[in-house]
């Protein structure tokens, strides 16, 4: 193609565009999705009325995008291809370049490298007339070509990686599925046990303490098949049922007490008021626990935990600051996503699944869980859910 | 005190996915009434961050629109975000003094700007050449739906701060 200085475009507020285009290929889950973005979105950064990308498949043939690219000059491709070079139809016999979108009369196709040597495809960039091709800058469009191969091989990596990330999310589901029942018939077996028990008798607190281990082991497992489930990408599906938000968070508190480590204290400023709406109690006690039991799994001994609640205008809030050892500011932005865990918890122990299966549950409400922290000071958690 | 929780919550968002690490005065000052700051913030969310056209193509809309209006605050907070993400500093001159750049976009971008330059102008005159130059230009609907509701939340935008009198972020 031949291009006169004059009418080259400046690349630097392409650039911008170019840098946005770049991002939302590289987010895109799969190649398909690139192919797609570059159909609608490659002619805010290139003078292009049609964008196709084709992409070597591995068994020696290619794949192309938009779905149904045979008609892509196919002779032009190759002579790219062999060439390692842009090339325009301008430049092979237009007779065997067999070209069939409406109105697009000029191809260019543009090598997709891996590296300095490895070609894994091409872009092909067609316009209605010469002149329009004609004004593209080539530094915009090897930038282009060289940001969409990488986005094309994280693609190819991210879909094997999707693959093998499923298989052991359905394993684990199935897995934790399998042990909800043994763990529901070994409570009901406890349950039963201590209704047999004589009054004071010494088995009660032994057979309460296995009770509760139990029950966490339980919320554990609701916690790993919820994270499987999000991870699978399905939406989280509330059991909601009509009920007291106040009440809730007292049965929370009343196993925090009899748990409640020598040393500590809960100070609690609890509303007056009935907190009544539609809950998935299951879930939102577990938010409950989980917001307590952090509150006492992190912070020093002798320390004062303490529990708020009350409404704000259409909202329910329930707060839960501790004087622990806080969040370090730099993992706060990524407290609530799963695995995380900050820097400073050392050997306490814990699975990174809890407070972000609470935000989780939270958001399924139609609220929102939020944090404010201090490293070193203490951490405040607030619940706010609508009513 | 405390803020409400709408309040709260719609701040979060704005410094988690706006990009600019605060809470522009644009919004604080919609504050006083918690869910119309929610609702400009999801309208503003939708328009802006959202679609179809690049966001540096939409705020570019947002300086020609309130060039139009002789409105400053939108005009100089995006002559700052598009300074930021790199925009070249002489397209963003010729912007600023109310005009489109002859050169130095792609040509969908400059029919893009001349389609909102003539929506802010006139609304009800919009010239037919310039729906024809987007078309060219290989814009469909929907695209040139992003831009005309682009125009209009800036035309809103430029009222709210202009009424108000918000002054202009320390960027």
């Amino acid at each position: 193609m031949t291009q006169s200085p004059a009418a080259r475009l400046p690349t630097v507020a392409s650039l911008a565009t170019l840098a946005e285009l770049t991002a939302r290929c590289t987010a895109a889950p799969d190649i398909p999705s690139i192919a797609a973005i570059l159909s609608t979105s490659a002619k805010w950064v290139v003078p292009a009325h049609h964008v196709s990308l084709v992409v070597r498949d591995g068994r020696g043939g290619f794949m192309a995008w938009p779905a149904g690219t045979s008609i892509v000059p196919v002779h032009a491709l190759a002579l790219a291809l062999e060439r390692r070079t842009t090339v325009t139809t301008g430049t092979i016999p237009p007779e065997v370049a067999p070209l069939a979108v409406p109105g697009i009369t000029t191809w260019l196709v543009v090598p997709l490298f891996d590296g300095a040597i490895d070609v894994i495809g091409a872009l092909i960039l067609g316009a209605r007339a010469e002149s329009y091709l004609t004004t593209l800058d080539s530094g915009v469009l090897h930038l282009l070509a060289l940001n969409v191969a990488s986005a094309v091989r994280m693609a190819e990596l991210l879909t094997s990686e999707r693959s093998a990330v499923q298989s052991r999310d359905a394993m684990v589901a199935t897995v934790v599925h399998d042990l909800r029942n043994p763990l529901a018939a070994a409570s009901a077996l406890v349950e039963m046990m201590l209704e047999d028990q004589p009054t004071g008798s010494m088995m009660t607190s032994d057979l309460v303490a296995v009770l509760h281990s139990l029950e966490s082991m339980g919320g554990l497992a609701e916690e790993m098949l919820d994270a499987a489930r999000a991870a699978a990408g399905h939406a989280m599906t509330l059991r909601r049922t009509v009920g007291d938000l106040g009440a809730l968070l007292s049965s929370a508190l009343a196993q925090v007490q009899r748990n409640l480590r020598s040393g500590f204290s809960l100070q609690l400023d609890l509303s007056s008021e009935p907190l009544p709406g539609s809950f998935d109690a299951s879930r939102v006690r577990r938010v409950f626990d989980n917001l307590l039991s952090n509150a006492m799994k992190y912070s020093r001994p002798g320390g004062q935990i303490r529990v708020h609640s009350g409404r704000a205008g259409p909202m329910a809030v329930v707060e839960v600051a501790d004087a622990g050892i806080g969040i370090p500011a730099a993992d706060l932005p990524n407290v609530f996503k799963r695995f995380h865990r900050a820097g400073n918890v050392g050997t306490i122990r814990g699975t990174g699944l809890g407070l972000a299966g609470a935000a989780e549950i939270a958001q399924a409400h139609g609220g929102y869980l939020t944090v404010e922290s201090i490293e070193g000071v203490g951490s405040t958690f607030r619940l706010a859910l609508p009513l | 005190m405390s803020l409400h929780p709408v309040v709260e919550g719609t701040y979060r968002e704005i410094e988690a996915e706006l990009g600019f690490g605060m809470v522009p005065n644009v919004f604080r000052a919609m504050a006083v009434k918690p869910h119309f700051l929610a609702a400009n913030w999801k309208l503003f969310k939708s328009v802006v961050l959202e679609g179809r056209l690049p966001r540096v193509l939409k705020e570019m809309v947002g300086i020609v629109v309130s060039c139009v209006h002789d409105s400053p605050y939108a005009r100089d907070v995006h002559l700052h975000s598009l300074t930021v993400q790199g925009v070249d500093r002489d397209v963003l001159a010729v912007l600023s003094r109310g005009e489109r750049p002859a050169s130095g976009l792609a040509p969908a971008q400059q029919a893009v700007l001349e389609l909102a330059y003539a929506a802010a102008t006139k609304p009800g005159a919009i010239p037919a050449a310039a729906f024809a130059a987007v078309r060219d230009a290989g814009l469909d609907d929907e695209e040139v739906f992003e831009v005309l509701t682009a125009v209009q939340l800036f035309t809103a935008v430029n009222m709210f701060t202009d009424t108000a009198a918000v002054k202009l972020d320390a960027l």
